[in-house]
């Protein structure tokens, strides 16, 4: 062997190991997570209907404030702020920001609620746009509407916060559904432990395929189109897995921006959303972190899996792509404005796990299996390693994500029956086998694109088709 | 090669584990949706029986005997039912109920199974009178899961059981119960029936500040005027929280007694008294303080002003004019915009 092969095969080797390393970092924190979350479902709530949470709980609870940014949302936004105004629940109001829409999203609420322009008293502690007019509705005193000058859906959470008057505010997406029950069931840690919990995420479920009516779900359906299908799997491996691991453990770094509960003071120490990142959830979690353990105060951030927030998923390849390569833009902001969290003693749990998870799973994950998905077959094809190694590699690879795909599909199967009957939980279950042969791969590479963005410096959210809800979400559109 | 192999045995392995779940998991679904079926069938026949029996349908007391058995069932049915009907409606399910021996099984099922099943258990026992659903509750107050202790004091509150703020304070100081926002609508209600022992109870000297605030806020609500001279000792406690949540009380309970208290807080040092003061003046006499309220719309924290603006605008029309007139000509521009905000703001409320 020359000097030149030798040194080819000592870097293809060294390469190897490290990726090797890396996917069994990745397995270990995925089989961790499987562990959490079946812990986690062990001391889940006792009662989730919503008969016997009015029952046992209807005294206490708190009010809330719904924030719901609305951007160019004018096919969804009427049927989504009728469906918030349906909610049970005893005390609310419903706060829609329009973030400055260049379509007709406002004169679409405007004349669905009949507004007229108010005024009302407000201290912009949070740091926002300026607001061009408040209107309100003579027949739903609950409803808020704010129109601003754009700003971003974080800018527009903030007008939220700051016109917000109850002491709970509900950040989520216009374009989202919640179930009636929804705030009912989220708000039940709040209830438990008043005194520390100060954020509490809800699951998030995909509508595409279920019938909608009136702003609810009405039936529950699995889309009929492939990457909808593929996605209702990883939204259940997501919440169902590791949000409900990281929730247990204290650690959970993530609350998503389509259905999360705050206790506004808190909200508002931390500075409210942050301006210059897509990542404006994460970012608000991870600061609220920072503010409690710096300061040793003791404090809980929840996961709540019953609580359900319906929203459309992409379904063509384009406005996927475009959504992972913004989550790992967003993940990779904030990683870096938090890096210094990364394993210091005073972050506890929250320095070494979470923030640990995120370097394995967002920052390195993504391009350690891309690379190796590029790099094994060149290292064989050069012969620096062997076809049965990559081969049992390969499989290894596909095998371990068949598993975990299938597991978090029992373990929501055991809690929440996502699938509505035998035949929906029958294609849930080909889907969650199919999809590492493939559409995995293809998510990767779209967080590698999201990677490089960042590296980058891209801004902007870029658009994604919304069809709106009634009668029922088209399949192909 | 052998590393080779080991990798492609535990691949298949895994693959075989995935696909042997995904064949139990749709066992499991098949047998739970058939046993969903027919439970949602026997909640069905369960209700009409019960609704039979209130209606005083004798044909279906052959049925109720036969569905008072399955405690779980009679349970949910129990409580669906139970909250909606009142007086003699009740009497009548209750003793049917017992009659056709349905009470035991409740009141196993309150004792034995998971979590939920003893919880609905104990909140269906405590539908039934006091003298047939003390022992099961008192029994569920040595449950190890709080929460259960929980709805077994709730239960026997429910059912009228003497139990004094004092009591229930002391558990929660012990350990026993958990202090939640559950525990604080227990302890309100409680308040409500006794007021007087509150009084006592918020009297001690060695009451942490929690329990203090609690029965504050809870007195506030229940309208005694007992509790004027110890909500006035407290409107000067060390705690800012405290004195503002004890104006607030002397504000809810509108007695003129309170007033000087009261006016004397809006000069507090802490901005959460004076904005408490400001609403409490709102609900004992607005129309009576104009020129105070009007002066805190200089207050230095926006939300002392934004509380009396939005007292004033409450107020009878000599209270609007100051606002209006406030509107115009205060020489504070900011203050003029708060006043004209909070008289436009009309809608919304």
């Amino acid at each position: 062997m020359s000097g030149i092969e030798e040194a080819f095969s000592g870097i293809a080797t060294a390469i190897g190991v490290a990726l090797l390393a890396l996917a069994a970092l990745q397995i270990l924190v995925q089989v961790a997570q499987l562990v959490g979350a079946l812990a986690a479902m062990r001391r889940g709530p006792v009662e989730t209907g919503s008969r016997g949470l009015w029952r046992r709980t209807g005294e206490a609870l708190p009010p809330i404030t719904l924030i719901a940014p609305a951007y160019n949302e004018v096919a969804s936004v009427v049927e989504s702020v009728r469906s918030l105004l349906n909610l049970r629940y005893p005390q609310f109001e419903v706060v829609v920001v329009n973030d400055g829409s260049t379509d007709a999203t406002l004169a679409a609420l405007v004349e669905a609620f009949q507004l007229t322009p108010t005024r009302r008293s407000v201290d912009m502690q949070a740091n926002c746009r300026p607001l061009r007019g408040l209107y309100a509705s003579p027949h739903q005193a609950r409803l808020l509407v704010i129109d601003k000058a754009n700003g971003g859906k974080a800018d527009a959470l903030n007008a939220g916060l700051n016109l917000a008057r109850y002491p709970l505010v509900c950040a989520m997406d216009s374009d989202s559904l919640l179930e009636p029950q929804a705030l009912l069931q989220a708000v039940q840690p709040f209830l438990d432990d008043p005194d520390r919990v100060i954020a509490v995420g809800g699951s998030i479920r995909i509508v595409n395929g279920c019938r909608v009516e009136d702003g609810r779900v009405s039936e529950v359906k699995l889309p009929d189109k492939i990457l909808p299908l593929f996605q209702v799997g990883e939204y259940c491996r997501a919440f169902m897995i590791a949000r409900m691991a990281w929730g247990h453990v204290g650690a959970l770094t993530i609350i998503s921006g389509a259905f999360g509960l705050f206790r506004r003071d808190a909200a508002l120490a931390v500075g409210g959303y942050s301006h210059g990142t897509v990542g404006e959830d994460m970012e608000l979690i991870l600061k609220l972190h920072r503010w409690f353990l710096d300061r040793g105060l003791a404090y809980r951030i929840a996961f709540a899996p019953d609580p359900v927030c319906w929203t459309q998923a992409p379904d063509t390849l384009r406005d996927l792509g475009r959504q992972r390569a913004r989550w790992q833009r967003g993940a990779l902001e904030t990683f870096s404005r938090h890096a210094d969290m990364l394993f210091r003693r005073r972050y506890g749990r929250v320095g070494a796990l979470a923030m640990g998870n995120v370097l394995v799973t967002d920052v390195l994950g993504p391009c350690g299996e891309i690379a190796a998905y590029v790099l094994l077959p060149l290292f064989a094809v050069t012969g620096a390693l062997s076809l049965a190694y990559l081969s049992a590699f390969l499989a290894m690879s596909v095998g371990f994500g068949v598993a975990i795909s299938v597991a978090g599909l029992a373990l929501d199967e055991t809690q929440k029956s996502r699938a509505s009957s035998i035949g929906a939980l029958l294609r849930l279950l080909n889907a969650a086998v199919i999809e590492n042969l493939g559409y995995r791969q293809l998510c990767n590479y779209w967080r590698v694109v999201g990677s490089l963005q960042f590296l980058r410096g891209d801004q902007g959210w870029g658009t994604m088709n919304r069809s709106g809800f009634s009668p029922r979400v088209p399949a192909n559109a | 090669m052998a590393l080779a192999a080991d990798l492609w045995v535990m691949a298949g392995g895994l693959i075989a584990l995935a696909l042997l779940t995904m064949a139990t998991l749709m066992a499991i679904r098949i047998i739970r949706d058939y046993r969903t079926a027919l439970r949602r069938k026997a909640l069905s026949g369960c209700r009409r029986v019960l609704l039979g029996l209130i209606a005083g349908q004798v044909d279906g007391r052959r049925d109720l005997v036969r569905l008072a058995r399955r405690g779980d069932l009679m349970a949910d049915t129990l409580l669906e039912i139970a909250g909606l009907i009142r007086g003699a409606d009740r009497d009548l399910l209750l003793t049917g109920i017992k009659a056709a021996g349905g009470f035991e099984p409740l009141a196993r099922g309150a004792k034995r199974g998971g979590r939920r099943r003893r919880l609905i258990g104990l909140e269906a026992i405590a539908t039934f009178p006091l003298v047939d659903c003390e022992p099961v509750l008192r029994n569920s107050l040595r449950d190890l899961d709080p929460e259960i202790r929980l709805a077994g004091v709730s239960g026997l509150i429910e059912a009228g059981a003497a139990i004094s703020p004092a009591q229930l304070i002391h558990a929660a100081r012990e350990g026993r119960l958990p202090v939640s926002l559950r525990f604080m609508g227990l302890l309100k209600r409680l308040i409500g029936l006794h007021p007087d022992a509150a009084v006592g109870v918020l009297g001690r000297s060695d009451l942490p500040l929690a329990y203090q605030l609690m029965l504050a806020d809870g007195l506030g609500e229940c309208g005694t005027y007992s509790a004027i001279p110890i909500l006035v000792e407290k409107s000067q406690a060390s705690s800012p929280e405290l004195r503002a949540v004890a104006i607030i009380a002397l504000g809810r309970l509108r007695h003129p007694g309170a007033e000087i208290t009261v006016l004397r807080a809006m000069a507090d040092i802490d901005w959460r008294v004076r904005r408490a003061a400001v609403e409490a003046v709102g609900l004992i006499n607005p129309d009576g303080h104009v020129a105070a309220l009007s002066e805190r719309l200089a207050d230095p924290v926006w939300i002392v002003r934004t509380q009396a603006a939005r007292t004033l605008a409450r107020g009878a029309a000599e209270s609007q004019a100051a606002l209006r007139y406030v509107s115009r000509f205060d020489p504070e521009g900011r203050t003029r915009e708060l006043a004209a905000s909070v008289l436009g703001q009309g809608l919304a409320a």
